[in-house]
Parts: C-alpha cells; structure tokens; sequence
C-alpha cells in the first residue's frame, strides 16, 4: 500500500459511479401487456427509479434495479402494466 | 413502581416526564428524534403538562432553554452531532448565565462522512466549555440520571448545566428492561423547581444577567466557575447515595470501579462499551489476572482524585477512548490526555496506554476488550509499552478499500443511477432524477442533510449520481452554493450550473435564513426545495411545512392535541417579496412542467440574472401513510384540488400553469393519506375553507399581474 492508494482514504475522495442491485427490496414486479401498451412513454417519466426505458418495440424494465412501487401499474393509461408476483 | 422493557430515547423521555420539566424546546436529529417524538406524545395525551415548542434549529432550540430558564422554568433539551455544534454559541451563553439547564446527547459522530453512528467526537469539544459532562453505560442510568443531574444541578452549590451522553444506537434506540419509578418518590426526590438563579421577573424584583465585567475579574470569575465545578464533584456522590437510599440503585457517583480489588492493570472506559469490558474482565479475572476495570461517568468535572488513588495502586492504565484529539503528540483521545495529566504528579507513575477505538459506531465485542486488556497488563509486567496510542487499525480492511472496488453495477457515464436508496415509492427520488436529467453533467449540486444526502451517500468511494455533490449543511446550503458561484465565476467558468437540492426543512426552517440571504444577494444558483412537508429523514417529524391537522411524531393525535395546529409557510411567496427573477412551484404529476421549469430556471442562472427558486411538492409514501404506488395519483390531487397550485413568477408576473375547471373538494386528496385520518368533518370543512381562501388570494395574485406586485428592493 502506497500514498496513492490511500489518497481516496486520506482526502476522502469518490470518483466511481455505480449502484447496487434492488431487486431484493421488491414483493411484486410489474409486467407489461404490449399488446395494450400504446408506447405513450408515462410510466417511463412516472418511474420513481428511473429503470424503465423505451426501446423500439416498447418500454423495457431493468428488473435489476426495479423496487417494484407499482407507480407505473397505477398511471399506465390503458392498464397495459400489471403487478404479478 | 413498574418494569418495562423501552429504548434508551424512550427512558430519557420518561425521566423527563418524572422530572416535571416545563419547557421543551426541541429539534429532529438522528438517533435524538425519538426523545422528541415521546415527549410530544406524553404532552398530547396530557401525561406532562410542559410547553413542547417545535423549534427550528438547534440554535434556537438552546436559546429557548435559556430563555425559559430564566423566567424560572425547568428545561429540557436533546440533541447530537451537527445539532450540538451548531447549539455551541449559545451552549456557551448558559455557561455565562449559570442556569442549570438539562441536555440529553445521543452520541452521534461529528463532520462529514455521512455518519450517523456514534462515538464522542460531538460532545467533546464542548467538554471545556464548562458543563457538567456524563456519560451513561444503560437505559436504566439514563433514567435515574435525569432525575439526579437536575438535583446536582439545581443544588445551591452547584447551579451549572448539564450534558447527560448515551451512545446513539447502542443506548437510544435499544430496549433493556427499566424500572420506572413512581411519581410521588420522584416528586419527594427533587421538588419542584425553586431557580436560585437570576430570574427575570419585572413583578418580583429587579434582577438581569450580569452583560459585562471589567477584564481585570475575568481570572477570579474563572476561578468561581472552577470552585462550582469542584463543588459538584461532592454533589453527585452526595446525590448517588441519597438515590440509592430512596431507589435502591447506585451508579458510584463519579467513577465505577469493577473489580479493582488488588488490581495490577486497570482499563478506563465510558459509556456503553463498559458493558462488554465487564465480561472481559469478568473471563480475565477466571484466569486469575490482576485486572479492574474505571467507569468514568462523570467526565466533567472530571474525577482527578478518584483516578490519582487508583492509579498509585497499579502499574499500568488502559484508556480506551471513542474520540481523537487530533494534533495531540501522536493522537491520543480526549480521556487518555486527561488521565495522564491527572496522575503526572504522582510519584511511581504507572504505565499508561491509549486504544482508539469504537470510532464511527464501530462494535466493541468482549474480544475486543480482552486484547485490550491483554495488552495492558504487558505493559504492567515489562513496565514499559511498545506503542503508546493504539489505533486499532484493520488493515486487511483497508488492503480491501484502497484502492476502492467497483461497484456491484458500475454506471461511469451515468448522470443519474437507478436504484437509490430511497424508500419504494418516493416522490424525492423521482424530483432528483428529472432534475439531474434536464441539468445535465455541467453541474455541481450541494444537499444539505436530508433525505437526499441520505439516498445519495451510497456504497463507500462510489457515488450513485454522476455530478459533482456534497453534503451541505443544514443551516447554511444557501452558502455553500453562493461560494460555488462565486468560485465558478472568479474562475471564467459561467456555463456550470449550481444547484441546492434541499428539504423542506433545510429550506423552510433551520437553513432560512441562507436562502433569503442568498435570494437578497442575487446569486446566480437554483433552490431546488423538494417538499415531502415533514423531517422525513430523521423519522416524520413536524416541520414549517407541514399541512395544517396533518398527523406527524412530534405532532400527535391524542387527547389534546389533534395533530400540527397551524397552517405552512408559503415560500414561494415569501421569495417572490425577495424579488427573485424565477420562481416556480412543481409536481410529480406533471413532469413535463416540471422539467420547463427546471430548464428555465437553468437558463435564469446561467445568464446571472439571479437565483431561481422551485419548489416542488413530493409525496413520501411511509410519511404520509400511503400505498407505494400512489405517488403520482396523490400529487395529482393536490394540483386538482388546489392543495398545491402550480404557478410560476418570472421577473414578478404571476402566472398559474394548471387552471382546473373547477376544484376538486379537498376531502379527495386527504382521504388517501392516513396523516389526515384522524380528522373530522368539521376539520375538513376548515381545511377546505383555507384551501379556497388561498386558491382566491392566487387568482388575484394573477389577474393583478402583469402589473408589478412584487415589492421591489429599491
């Protein structure tokens, strides 16, 4: 161990973004019904952990990240999305 | 009498209600909050009949002990960490006056590095500043301590104010069986309070703080203070023992000695470590080793004599300390430094060591004590030691941090990552991450202690945000940012954005003041005011922005009182006065707004047109008792109903951005929300009745614009 590897120690410095995985917080995790889903991109804006994204073929979940709230559930307009166990 | 198996806060609050304390003057902090929260609910159901005041700093929270004290009211107050540093002035001014105030400190550590765990960097450096400091091992002795520290310093002899310490998390929120004792022993223990101070009272007699006195008494008003000091030392044996005599328990008045019978070594410690070091000892002793254990439990005044007697009788001394004098001649913690100045007059010193240890919360198990103890006799038997000051590092630890490991999802490019630690559902969370999105990487944000500092302190060495941020603290984010500004543009670098991130209460009690300086100033930086309307980080407590009859823990539904009993503070007005060229309020439900406002407010600042001011409303689902995933739907109904207007000012033109045909009875937007179950129709209707009034004074507000409401300056 030099000077250098203590410095993140010694001056108290952060420099690596990151996160860990929340999966482990959730009891129910939403599915989407992209047969309903008009790809209006609410639950997108509405998703409090921001893991919801919209691809081509519509939203897609990173259920790594997903707390499983349901805000999406309750906002998605035409009922697209569902909480399921 | 009655046993009950309650938490260290919970023991101090029932010592205080025991104690017939009339004045309680207190402020939310981590592990302090549930003093507070009992209290509040003792005086709700009319179990103490004491004045709670729901202050809004810590500042003012020991101004208002003094001030209490001397119209001749018992006080009582409770703090830890930033809050006791930030009480430092006026801590300072108690001393000058002599009043015998009572204050409970949760040890909590002290400075950055988003700790809320304990040890004693907090209370010593007040250590000198002439209270009386006691540290306490249970639940039970914080009990009894608070009944004994206002008969020692209430006592004639004495009249000085008191620390009682309990280590945050071990004691204050731990449950042990206490025995409660009854209120008629209590009441013959320590009557009621009769101040042998001065009392400001104009009917009685003419009598005021002494404001000044020539240079030249200044050493023998010093010397005064000492004498009381000396003077308390007798006290606390005194009133241990008269309180053993009444309640059977006795704590040793201002030392514990465990046995020390024919001790060659001995270990000094405080507070609640002394537990584990009483097994130690108790396993050493098995073996036939000569070793004792020192609780010191009076700090200040510090136990000279005591310490100087046992220390000719053994050949070596242990100082186990949770605290650093940093700068001391190779470390050395606070108790170590005192101990060894207590015994340098003696003749034949005995050897003596430093262990710091315990710091930042860190467990101190029997193990741990036994080695401490192992090393200690060493010293006794070669009659020398190899290190003096012991750090008690791990370095297979610091082998595994340095350098740091990646995080489990390493995000480099990412301005905003997924999966904070926000609680399911919150509404802050959703405000950071639009915030972070609209402003870009080009920006440095301050957030004062919150629950955003307390999301965004992630895993150590790795930040879940991608700009540049610190910790701010509480009273002075509005300064912190000026100074970021102010650096930006002495360094030609105008295109960075500067934000605060603050709460409700960073922005609308305690850190006022900074952001109305900061607003009068013209500082080119965002005052981004998430409002969740309570102190959610430390535990819902109430706040200036707390909804009128919402329930929260400091202020209760019970008998007497129904919940917080006055309306909020409307900021956006209050900074409209200030004359600032942008201020908008948001929601969660409508995020395309919110993100105009945020660019809006970013293009404000970056053209040093001054500071901009949003304040967006965030619901927090176990604050407000309700299901996660009613977030959206709620803040929703709070724009419908006209609970939370959305309007912007620019340059002093009120506009509102949301007109609803017409409002939605307000009973739709409090019946999702248990914080409001308790209330009745008439409530509603009063509720409902404000809520139209101020929806009124908005319109107005608006069709009086374009003409100039706003006060200018000049």
């Amino acid at each position: 161990m030099n000077r250098k590897n203590m410095e993140y120690l010694e001056f108290g410095k952060a420099k690596l973004i990151g996160t860990s995985p929340r999966d482990s917080w959730r009891v129910k995790k939403p599915e989407i019904n992209q047969d309903l889903c008009k790809k209006c991109g609410m639950c997108v804006d509405y998703c409090i952990e921001g893991c919801m994204q919209m691809g081509n073929e519509g939203v897609i979940i990173n259920y790594r990240l997903c707390k499983g709230c349901g805000v999406c559930a309750n906002e998605c307009p035409t009922s697209a999305i569902r909480m399921i166990d | 009498m009655e046993t009950r198996v309650i938490s260290g806060n919970e023991a101090i609050a029932q010592g205080v209600r025991l104690s017939r304390v009339e004045v309680i003057p207190i402020y939310p902090i981590t592990p302090q909050t549930t003093i507070a929260e009992y209290l509040a609910s003792l005086v709700a159901n009319g179990e103490l009949e004491a004045e709670v005041i729901l202050i809004d700093g810590e500042h003012s929270a020991m101004s208002a002990c003094y001030g209490a004290e001397l119209i001749g009211a018992r006080a009582f107050t409770a703090t830890c960490s930033h809050g006791l540093a930030y009480m430092h002035e006026p801590i300072a001014q108690v001393t000058a006056y002599r009043l015998p105030i009572l204050m409970a400190v949760t040890n909590r550590r002290l400075g950055s590095l988003h700790s809320s765990q304990p040890d004693y960097t907090d209370t010593m450096p007040e250590k000198d500043s002439g209270w009386m400091q006691f540290y306490l091992e249970s639940n039970q002795e914080a009990l009894d301590m608070v009944i004994q520290a206002y008969r020692i310093a209430e006592d004639n002899r004495v009249i000085l104010p008191t620390m009682i310490c309990i280590d945050g998390f071990y004691l204050s929120y731990s449950n042990e069986p206490v025995e409660i004792p009854n209120q008629k022993d209590v009441d013959e223990f320590l009557p009621s309070y009769k101040a042998e101070h001065i009392i400001m009272d104009p009917n009685v007699r003419f009598e005021t703080p002494l404001l000044t006195i020539p240079a030249e008494l200044i050493p023998t008003y010093e010397r005064l203070y000492c004498d009381a000091m000396e003077r308390a030392k007798k006290v606390i044996v005194e009133v241990d023992k008269e309180f053993e005599a009444k309640f059977g328990r006795s704590y040793g008045g201002l030392i514990e000695q465990y046995r020390c019978e024919n001790a060659e070594a001995v270990i000094i410690t405080m507070g609640s470590m002394t537990t584990a070091a009483r097994r130690a000892i108790d396993k050493l002793r098995k073996d036939s080793k000569k070793i004792g254990l020192i609780k010191v439990r009076s700090f200040r005044p510090f136990p000279t004599e005591e310490i100087i007697k046992i220390a000719e009788s053994v050949d070596s001394i242990g100082v186990v300390d949770r605290a650093v004098s940093r700068g001391v001649g190779g470390g050395g913690g606070p108790l170590f430094v005192d101990v060894k100045a207590a015994i340098y007059n003696i003749n034949d010193r005995p050897v003596i060591l430093n262990f710091i240890t315990g710091l930042f919360g860190k467990d101190l198990r029997i193990e741990d004590f036994e080695n401490i103890a192992n090393k200690t006799l060493k010293a006794a038997k070669d009659g020398k030691a190899e290190v003096i000051v012991d750090f008690m590092e791990d370095l297979d630890l610091v082998r595994k941090y340095c350098p740091p490991p990646n995080p489990t999802i390493c995000m480099p490019e990412a301005v905003f990552c997924s999966g904070l630690s926000g609680c399911v559902g919150c509404g802050l969370t959703l405000s950071l991450r639009h915030t972070l999105e609209v402003l870009g990487k080009n920006t440095v944000m301050a957030v004062p202690s919150s629950c955003a500092a307390a999301i965004i302190a992630g895993a150590p060495f790795t930040s879940p945000i991608g700009v540049p941020h610190v910790i701010a603290n509480m009273p002075s984010p509005g300064g912190v940012i000026s100074g970021m500004r102010r650096g930006l543009r002495i360094k030609k670098r105008s295109e960075v954005n500067v934000i605060g991130f603050c709460g409700d209460g960073a922005t609308v009690d305690i850190g006022f003041t900074s952001l109305s300086g900061a607003a009068e100033r013209g500082e080119s930086v965002i005052w981004l005011c998430y409002d969740n309307e309570a102190y959610m980080n430390t535990g819902i407590q109430q706040s200036g922005s707390t909804p009128i009859g919402a329930w929260t823990t400091t202020s209760p539904v019970g008998s007497i009182v129904r919940g917080k009993k006055t309306g909020r503070k409307n900021i956006p007005l209050i900074m409209a006065l200030h004359g600032v060229p942008y201020i908008a309020t948001a929601s969660l439900a409508y995020i395309k707004d919110f993100r105009r406002k945020l660019k809006k407010a970013s293009e404000t600042t970056l053209k040093g047109k001054g500071m901009a001011y949003i304040h967006v409303q965030t619901p927090c689902p176990p604050g407000w008792r309700f299901p996660s995933e009613k977030t959206i739907e709620i803040s929703r109904l709070a724009v419908l109903t006209g609970a939370w207007p959305l309007y912007e000012i620019e340059d002093g033109n009120l506009k509102i951005n949301t007109m609803p045909r017409s409002l939605k009875p307000i009973y739709e937007y409090l019946k999702l929300q248990g914080r409001f179950r308790h209330l009745k129709k008439d409530e509603i209707n009063m509720i409902q009745n404000i809520v139209n009034k101020n929806w009124k004074e908005l319109l107005r507000l608006e069709q009086t614009y374009p003409k100039k409401m706003v006060y200018s300056s000049e």
